[in-house]
């Protein structure tokens, strides 16, 4: 029996379907039965961040309308075993699935893996509430922008009417260079205003562009940036006590000789 | 220049702070407006306590939290019918009040707090 999570948040485009692949494949290559659901119905874009796009014959939605076995309709991911995607139909949009339906679909699921990760659409709809029907726990995914923030307080107040009380938060796209100048809220500042818990902080890193481009989560491939805070964040749902690091440029000097030669400075460490 | 530079190395007014408290003021407007059975049982005491003294047009009763520069307020529009005469028991204003023919007429013409001071005689 496995356990279901899932990712979301208020504002769209925070990196919630970004998060999903990468920690996904995180708990995979650490040999744990996963699979991720697409619960974005109608804009479906799980299968594309994850190159997985071209061998989906199937979908949730043909699971309900019973022209698909839940079983035929998930795609194996060929790059690592235990690895498997539940894509969302295109064609549909989120009214036309009931949350008791999407909940019986993650509950099978369930029974199979350790993990079913389940990707939600942002926004408090229909869409929300079904995908997180069957689960107990959450990721809430903001960025450290105000109102990005301010609908993540409202995400977890309905969470938390939803009758789930672990609720875990995700900062995504942290530039150091900002938080040391003094221009972007710092993990600390946002974790005080939303007061829950923090199982990681991604750094904005260049090269998810990249990743996202050829389908294949950043994870593969690198160990660092982006990648290692994903990395982290799969060894904390996994109970592992993981240091969160704190991602700072180089000291106010090297900034000031940065901005006196032009240099553009700061790798993110 | 050094003046300049010396600004970017100080920055006083860090965006991130203005950021941070205008976050905190939104949210504790969101997280009451939220719960709008708080703000259902307010309104009510409220109207309740009130009705000792006025005679209120509790249909049209609306109160709402607002941002107001740097605060938030409690603001309460609340329509007065009329003043309650002291000795007067609450029961006997609410029948006055049902079998009073004007008070339709009075409904249209609802005077709000602010004016009522004023015009209270007229009833
Ligand atoms: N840490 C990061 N660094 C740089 N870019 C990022 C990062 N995380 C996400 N992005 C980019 O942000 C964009 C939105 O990401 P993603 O699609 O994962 O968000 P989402 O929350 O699932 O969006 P939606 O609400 O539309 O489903 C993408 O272009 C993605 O590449
Ligand atoms: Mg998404």
């Amino acid at each position: 029996m496995g356990r279901v999570i899932v990712i979301t948040s208020g504002k769209g485009g925070v990196g919630k379907s970004t998060c999903v692949a990468n920690i996904g494949t995180a708990l995979a290559l650490s040999n744990k039965k996963v699979t991720v659901v697409d619960a974005d119905i109608g804009l479906r874009n799980l299968d594309v961040i994850m190159g997985l796009e071209s061998r989906v014959v199937y979908t949730s939605m043909d699971v309900i309308d019973g022209s698909s076995t839940l079983e035929r309709a998930l795609v194996k991911d060929r790059r690592v075993e235990n690895l498997k995607l539940l894509a969302a139909s295109q064609r549909n949009n989120k009214n036309d699935v009931e949350p008791e339906q999407m909940r019986d679909m993650c509950l099978k699921l369930k029974e199979e893996n350790d993990y079913v990760l389940v990707d939600s659409p942002a926004g408090i709809e229909q869409g929300f509430r079904n995908a997180a029907s069957a689960a107990e726990e959450a990721l809430v995914v903001t960025t450290p922008e105000v109102s990005a923030v301010r609908d993540a307080d409202r995400i977890i107040g309905l969470l938390q009417s939803e009758e789930i009380h672990k609720i875990d938060l995700i900062i995504n796209r942290i530039n150091p260079k900002l938080v040391a100048k003094g221009d972007m809220l710092d993990s600390e500042d946002v974790l005080d205003i939303l007061s829950i818990d923090l199982i990681g902080v991604v750094p904005e890193d260049p090269n998810i562009v990249g990743s996202t481009n050829r389908g294949q989560p950043l994870i593969f491939d690198s160990k660092t940036g982006a990648a290692g805070a994903y990395w982290r964040i799969s060894e904390r749902i996994e109970g592992k006590e993981v240091p969160i690091p704190e991602f700072k440029v180089d000291g106010a000097f090297t900034r000031f000789w940065g901005k006196l030669i032009g240099r553009r400075d700061g790798e993110i460490n | 220049m050094i003046q300049r530079l010396i600004q970017i190395l100080t920055r006083a007014d860090k965006s991130k702070d203005i950021a941070k408290s205008r976050l905190k003021l939104i949210l504790v407007q969101d997280r009451l407006s939220i719960s709008e059975e708080v703000m259902q049982s307010l309104q009510s005491e409220v109207t309740k306590l009130l009705s000792k003294y006025f005679t209120l047009n509790t249909d049209e009763v609306e109160m709402d939290l607002e941002r107001e520069d740097n605060a938030l307020a409690l603001v309460a529009n609340i329509p007065i019918l009329g003043m309650k005469e002291r000795e007067n028991e609450l029961n006997t204003t609410e029948i006055q009040k049902d079998n009073e023919p004007d008070t339709e007429k009075a409904n249209k013409e609802q005077q709000t707090e602010k004016e009522v001071t004023e015009e209270n005689d007229s009833n």
